[in-house]
C-alpha cells in the first residue's frame, strides 16, 4: 500500500481511534471512586505541593515563580506522558496485531490523544492556582489551545518514532526514562532561558521543547502571545516530528506483527 | 465472474530465532560474532489462487502446512515476503473469536471497540447492535467486563459481531467448534446465509464434512505448497491419500 494510502486508511478508521482513546482514558478510572475528577485532581495536587513549597518554603527572590513553574510544568508532563504511555503501546496491543489487521500508526496516536485530553483538563486547576496567588490573567489564555494543539502534534511524531524503536529494541524503554530526564532538565521548565549563563544559553535554543513551553509561558505568565519566531519555530519542529515519525512508522509497519 | 480475492506466487518466510535478540547488545554481539542464529522457514511458498466473487473455497492441510499464515496473509495480518496478495472487498476475520476484545471493558463496550476494529464506524455500530446481542444471547451481560464472560459467551460475541457486519469476505479458521449445539447450528446458518447473500469465504477446517458441506472448492497445503486444488471432494480425497501416505 502506498504513503498517502496509509494515511487515508488511519482517517478511515478514525472511529479506532475514538474508541482505543476513550478505552484508555475509561480504564485508567474505572474501579476508582473518583473516577474521572482524577483528571483534574491530581494535577491540583500535585500543583498544590510546588506551589507552597516555591512561593512559601524556597521563597526564591522572583516574584510568582510557581506559576512560572507550573505553566512550565504542563506542557512537559503532557510530552512526556504521551511519549511515556506510547512507547510500549505497540507491544502491549501484539495480541491484537497478530489476529487481525488495523492501521498500526493508531494505536500511539491514540495514547497521545488520551493524554492530551488529560492534559487539558489540567488546566482548569492550573488556571486557578495562577488566580489564588493573586497572579492576573487576560485574554492571551486563548492561545493555549492552539499551543496544545501544535504540541499534541510534536508528541506524536515522537510517539511514533519511540513506539516503533522500542518494537525492535526493548533496551529502548530503559533509555528513554534516562533521556526524558536528562531533556527534562534541559529545558527550562524549572527556570528560563534568561537564568541560563549567556556563554551556554544558544545551545538551548536548539532544543525545541525550549519553544514549546514560550507558547505556554508567554500568556500565563507573561500575559502575551508568544512572538512570532517562537510560534513558527514550534510550528515548524511540530511538522518535522511528525513528518520524520511518519515516515519511519509506516516503513516498518507490516513487520510489527514478527516482532511483537 | 469478478475476483474477491487474488494471491499471486505468495511466499511468507520466517525467521525463527534460536534465542530471540531483542535487546541492542544482543543485536550487536550476533552481528559481531556472525553466525546464523535463527532457522529460516518458509511457512508458504509460490502459492497462487484466485477466489471468485460469491465463493467458498476450502483450505486443508496438516498442522504447520502454512494454512494459518494463508488466513492471515488474506485477513493483512502478515505481509507476503514475495508476491502478492489483492483483496477487493471488506474482510471480516474469525481467526480467533474476540480477538481484540479488552477485558476490562463491558460486552457493550466491546462491541464497538470489534466494530472499529473491523473498520465500522460508531452510527454504523449502534444500527447493529441490537442484532449483535439478539444473536449472541447476552443481553444481560452487556454491562459486564467481558473478562467475566465464560469461554464460549466470549467466542458467541465475537461470532455475533465479526458476522453481523456484514463484510464481503469471511475467514474463518477452525471456530465452529465453539458454544453448543445449538449455537453451533446457527453459527452454521449464519455462513449459509452470508453465502447466499452473494458472499465469499474462506475455510479451513480439520472438518471434512464441514469443508465439503460448506465449501465448493478447496485446495490442498502442504509444508507451505499448494499441493492441490480442486472440487472440494477430490481436495479431501488428496488429503487423505497423503496423509495415509505419512502415517505410514
Amino acid at each position: 500500500m502506498s504513503r498517502p494510502n496509509k494515511i487515508f486508511e488511519i482517517v478511515k478508521y478514525r472511529s479506532l481511534l475514538y474508541n482505543l482513546t476513550v478505552s484508555e482514558l475509561k480504564l485508567r478510572y474505572r474501579r476508582s471512586v473518583l473516577g474521572f475528577v482524577w483528571t483534574m485532581l491530581n494535577p491540583l495536587l500535585m500543583m498544590s505541593v510546588m506551589t507552597f513549597v516555591f512561593s512559601k518554603v524556597m521563597r526564591f527572590s522572583m516574584k510568582d515563580y510557581s506559576v512560572l513553574l507550573l505553566a512550565g510544568l504542563l506542557p512537559w508532563t503532557f510530552f512526556s506522558q504521551s511519549i511515556n504511555l506510547s512507547l510500549m503501546s505497540i507491544v502491549g496491543k501484539g495480541q491484537l496485531l497478530k489476529k487481525v489487521y488495523i492501521p498500526k500508526a493508531i494505536i500511539p496516536i491514540s495514547a497521545v490523544l488520551a493524554t492530551l485530553i488529560n492534559s487539558s483538563l489540567a488546566f482548569v486547576p492550573l488556571l486557578a492556582l495562577t488566580l489564588l496567588v493573586g497572579h492576573h490573567l487576560n485574554s492571551a489564555i486563548l492561545f493555549l489551545p492552539v499551543a496544545m494543539m501544535i504540541l499534541a502534534v510534536f508528541a506524536m511524531g515522537w510517539a511514533l518514532l519511540f513506539s516503533c524503536l522500542y518494537v525492535y529494541f526493548r533496551d529502548f524503554g530503559h533509555m528513554t526514562e534516562v533521556l526524558l530526564q536528562a531533556w527534562f532538565y534541559a529545558s527550562p521548565v524549572m527556570y528560563t532561558l534568561e537564568m541560563v549563563p549567556e556563554a551556554y544559553r544558544s545551545a538551548f535554543t536548539w532544543n525545541p521543547v525550549t519553544y514549546f513551553i514560550e507558547c505556554f509561558r508567554a500568556p500565563i505568565f507573561s500575559g502575551q502571545l508568544p512572538d512570532s519566531r517562537t510560534i513558527a519555530i514550534a510550528m515548524g519542529s511540530a511538522i518535522a516530528s511528525i513528518v520524520v515519525g511518519l515516515l519511519v512508522f509506516l516503513r516498518y509497519e507490516n513487520q510489527f506483527v514478527l516482532k511483537v | 465472474m469478478s475476483i474477491a480475492l487474488k494471491l499471486d506466487n505468495v511466499s511468507v518466510h520466517f525467521r525463527l530465532h534460536y534465542e530471540s535478540s531483542s535487546t541492542l547488545k544482543e543485536a550487536l554481539l550476533i552481528r559481531l560474532k556472525n553466525k546464523p542464529r535463527y532457522r529460516e522457514l518458509w511457512a508458504l511458498k509460490n502459492v497462487s489462487l484466485d477466489i471468485a466473487k460469491g465463493e467458498s473455497v476450502g483450505i486443508v492441510g496438516r498442522n504447520g502446512s502454512g494454512k494459518s499464515t494463508l488466513l492471515k496473509i488474506l485477513a493483512g495480518v502478515y505481509t507476503p515476503s514475495s508476491g502478492t496478495c489483492r483483496v477487493d472487498g471488506t474482510i471480516a476475520p474469525l481467526i480467533e473469536l474476540g480477538a481484540g476484545f479488552n477485558g476490562e471493558l463491558t460486552g457493550r463496550e466491546n462491541v464497538y471497540l470489534n466494530g472499529a476494529i473491523l473498520g465500522r464506524s460508531r452510527s454504523d455500530m449502534d444500527a447493529r447492535y441490537e442484532s449483535i446481542v439478539a444473536f449472541s444471547e447476552l443481553r444481560d451481560f452487556m454491562d459486564v467486563p467481558v473478562k467475566n464472560y465464560s469461554s464460549g459467551m466470549y467466542a458467541r460475541l465475537g461470532f455475533a459481531i465479526a458476522t453481523d457486519v456484514e463484510a464481503d469476505i469471511l475467514v474463518i479458521d477452525e471456530i465452529l467448534g465453539v458454544g453448543d449445539e445449538v449455537f453451533q447450528r446457527r453459527c452454521a446458518a449464519r455462513i449459509a446465509e452470508h453465502i447466499a447473500r452473494g458472499g465469499t469465504m474462506v475455510f479451513v477446517s480439520h472438518d471434512a464434512e464441514a469443508v465439503t458441506k460448506l465449501c465448493t472448492r478447496a485446495i490442498v497445503l502442504r509444508d507451505g505448497e499448494k499441493v492441490f486444488e480442486g472440487p472440494s471432494e477430490a481436495a479431501l480425497a488428496h488429503y487423505r491419500a497423503t496423509y495415509a501416505g505419512d502415517a505410514t
